[in-house]
């Protein structure tokens, strides 16, 4: 519900008003004044007020008190939940008090029977718009509603159809702006002696934490990014942003995630205070499961366990992209999934059966090799990994693979050698840096 | 049957069921996890790996490819798993969708990461793979695995905790080779797997032959024409095309 208190202009001028709305903050948050509204028979000041969230009765009967104590002696105040319907309300029964402040409530529901059999100029159509409704003959309000809408439209125009609308109490008009939320935030402060190591710190944060998770977990949510405001023996302040990787109100989560950023973090001086402050908020439930999926009840379990890696380490969980280069260890590139995307469900996933297949060291390491000649090429009989020396009993190869004449030339001698302990590995050589390489071994 | 051995029957059941997570894997008090693969299926103690224990996997002799063929059809009956790859070594050309797949930097992360993971319960499989435990890192991996309920394999050639091990090798000359017209190797087709899992009273052996991935290099030229687009003449290469022809 939303209030309008209609005053006339000629008993209330904008100096009036002013300790008026002063007075009206102290019982109602919201207020919103228009100081001249002009229509056929006067003009009115309207002060809006917002009813919404709060208990109407002792709201509106303080507000009428508060009038009474200011010496207001007409106008009136009307209570809709449409403006449009609260403000010919409040209009119509103004010009019928003079000695009075007189109440009108029209009940949810009913704002379009109130308005029916109103005159259409109570609406304030503009004089032009009004002699077109003057001439259709349409005179009320419910002559307007019972036209269809695309009619009006081809009539009368834009102006019409708006008017047609308000004639129906549909009015979306914002009476209030929409107030930015407060998000959750916890301080501290010491003035007497300043911190420096960091453990003090944590225990200072593991307070403000359990205040700031409190209050997330009675509402519902999650904070997904917080600041850290430190206060400094400099009288300066220094601001650091921490994210998570889904929103949670786990304290312990927040105080992991806070703590490892305090490891890492160099402040200039001591800290005086510590302010910890929520800036995104998010759901807390999880996706929807699939009730067939084995996986569905511990769902949740996964994806926190998951967001607490990725909190720790960032980027760990990947999916590969693979291209067209010849060279394995250049044909993928690894992208990073984020906690909501990690458990998607893959497209398709197919059994298989057990293949050897070759696992690649993420740098291929130099090795000391033995060769023969085999058919005009030189084919390892030995190499040697460090301190061990592995024999070679089998080769395959080579296999010759060259390119990158654009921009980084490249030419290997790939071969596949089983060792005498059973292992089947890949080894190359280099040609232009002329050296051998263990790529890998298949497992 | 005399009287002591009545009564050591009935305290194992009683263990058994007072103690479920406490008794020998072999007892089959767990669920297990199934690898898909009937000959291995069958020697490991619970037709799988067990839920909540560490399993440990010797490295080399054809672990890594289980172990994928095992997430592979965990992943197909609906489980959770997640593989570990402390080395980075999982070649992105052949990764099969599936599993959850985590690079972490470093050895320590990686076991922190299958710790993170395992206490979450919310894998029914986590493979750990180039990052070797050590010590009470033993301790700490199979204590997540028990609180969380999932099966843990880890590939290390250490298998202290582990409630189930197993050593697999492939012998040189179990690996069939195609050859080329000169008898030489070309490529390898398959190779023979000798399985052996124990755990408290329990030792099996399983022989699995499994194919091997052929990768063609995709530019690859027969041996009698080299493809050398792109290598400057160097006066090394030049000795060295000398010394060939000599020879």
């Amino acid at each position: 519900m939303i209030a309008c208190l209609s005053l006339p202009t000629t008993e209330h001028s904008a100096e009036t008003l002013l300790p008026m709305q002063v007075a009206l903050l102290s019982i109602v948050p919201r207020l919103r004044v228009e100081e001249r509204k002009e229509d056929s028979e006067g003009t009115y000041a309207n002060l809006w007020i917002d009813l919404r969230g709060m208990p109407e009765r002792q709201t509106i009967e303080a507000v009428i008190a508060l009038l009474e104590r200011v010496g207001v002696t007409s106008g009136a105040l009307s209570l809709a939940a449409v403006p449009i319907v609260a403000e010919v309300a409040a209009r119509s029964a103004a010009r019928r008090t003079m000695s009075c402040v007189r109440i009108v409530r029209v009940a949810i529901g009913e704002e379009r029977a109130f308005l029916a059999p109103l005159l259409i100029g109570v609406l304030n159509p503009d004089p032009t718009l009004a002699n077109l409704l003057d001439g259709a003959g349409i005179e009320y309000c419910r002559d307007l509603t019972r036209v269809s809408r695309e009619s009006v439209e081809v009539r009368f125009g834009a102006a019409g159809a708006t008017l047609w609308r308000l004639a129906r109490a549909d009015d979306d008009r914002h009476m209030f702006d929409v107030m930015p939320r407060a998000f959750p935030e916890a301080s501290l402060a010491w003035s007497e002696y300043a911190i420096k190591r960091v453990e003090r710190l944590v225990f200072v944060l593991n307070g403000l934490c359990e205040s700031v998770c409190g209050t997330l977990r009675d509402s519902g949510e999650g904070a997904m990014a917080v600041t850290l405001r430190f206060s400094l023996a400099n009288r300066t302040v220094f601001e650091h942003p921490v994210r998570a990787a889904r929103p949670t109100s786990s304290r312990s989560i927040w105080m992991r995630i806070l703590r490892l950023e305090l490891e890492r973090l160099t402040l200039p001086d001591a800290v005086t205070g510590i302010a910890l402050r929520v800036d995104a908020l998010g759901p807390l439930g999880g996706k929807q499961g699939d009730l067939f999926d084995r996986g569905f009840v511990t769902a949740r379990a996964a994806e926190a366990g998951l967001s607490q890696v990725l909190d720790d380490q960032k980027g760990i969980v990947v999916v590969p992209h693979n291209t067209m280069h010849p060279l394995l260890d250049k044909k993928t590139s690894w992208v990073s999934r984020d906690a909501a995307h990690a458990l998607d469900a893959p497209v398709a996933v197919t059994a298989a059966d057990p293949v050897l297949t070759l696992q690649l060291l993420s740098r291929p390491a130099r090795i000391a090799v033995t060769t023969v000649e085999r058919r005009g090429a030189l084919v390892p009989i030995t190499y040697r990994d460090g301190p061990v020396t592995h024999a070679i009993v089998e080769v395959s190869g080579p296999d010759l693979v060259s390119g990158g004449q654009w921009d980084a030339p490249y030419a290997r001698e790939y071969y596949r050698c089983v060792t005498a302990e059973g292992r089947l590995v890949w080894l190359y050589r280099d040609l232009p840096e002329c050296a051998w390489y263990l790529h890998g071994w298949w497992d | 049957m005399s009287a002591p051995a009545l009564n050591l029957r009935d305290l194992r059941a009683l263990l058994d069921a007072r103690f479920p997570d406490a008794t020998p894997v072999p007892r089959r008090t767990t669920d297990g996890i199934a690898t898909g693969i009937e000959a291995l299926d069958a020697i490991l103690p619970n037709g799988g790996f067990p839920k909540g224990r560490l399993s440990a996997w010797a490295p080399y002799g054809g672990a890594t490819s289980v172990l994928r063929a095992t997430s592979a059809a965990a992943a197909l009956a609906g489980e959770r798993v997640a593989w570990v790859d402390g080395a980075g070594t999982v070649p992105g050309a052949w990764w099969q969708h599936g599993p959850v797949l985590l690079k972490p930097t470093d050895r320590v992360r990686a076991l922190r990461a299958a710790e993170q993971l395992l206490r979450s319960g919310g894998f029914a499989l986590v493979v750990l793979t180039g990052a070797e435990p050590v010590g009470t890192e033993h301790v700490r991996l199979s204590r997540a695995a028990h609180d969380g309920g999932s099966a843990f394999v880890v590939v290390s050639s250490a298998a202290t905790m582990a409630a189930l091990k197993i050593t697999s090798h492939i012998e040189p000359a179990a690996y069939r080779w195609e050859r080329d017209p000169h008898g030489d190797p070309a490529s390898v087709v398959s190779a023979t797997l000798a399985v052996r899992v124990t755990s408290l009273g329990w030792n099996r052996r399983a022989r699995l032959v499994v194919p091997v991935v052929a990768h063609r290099v995709p530019s690859a030229l027969p041996v009698s024409l080299p493809d050398r687009r792109g290598i400057p003449v160097t006066p090394w290469r030049r000795a060295m095309l000398r010394e060939i022809a000599a020879r």
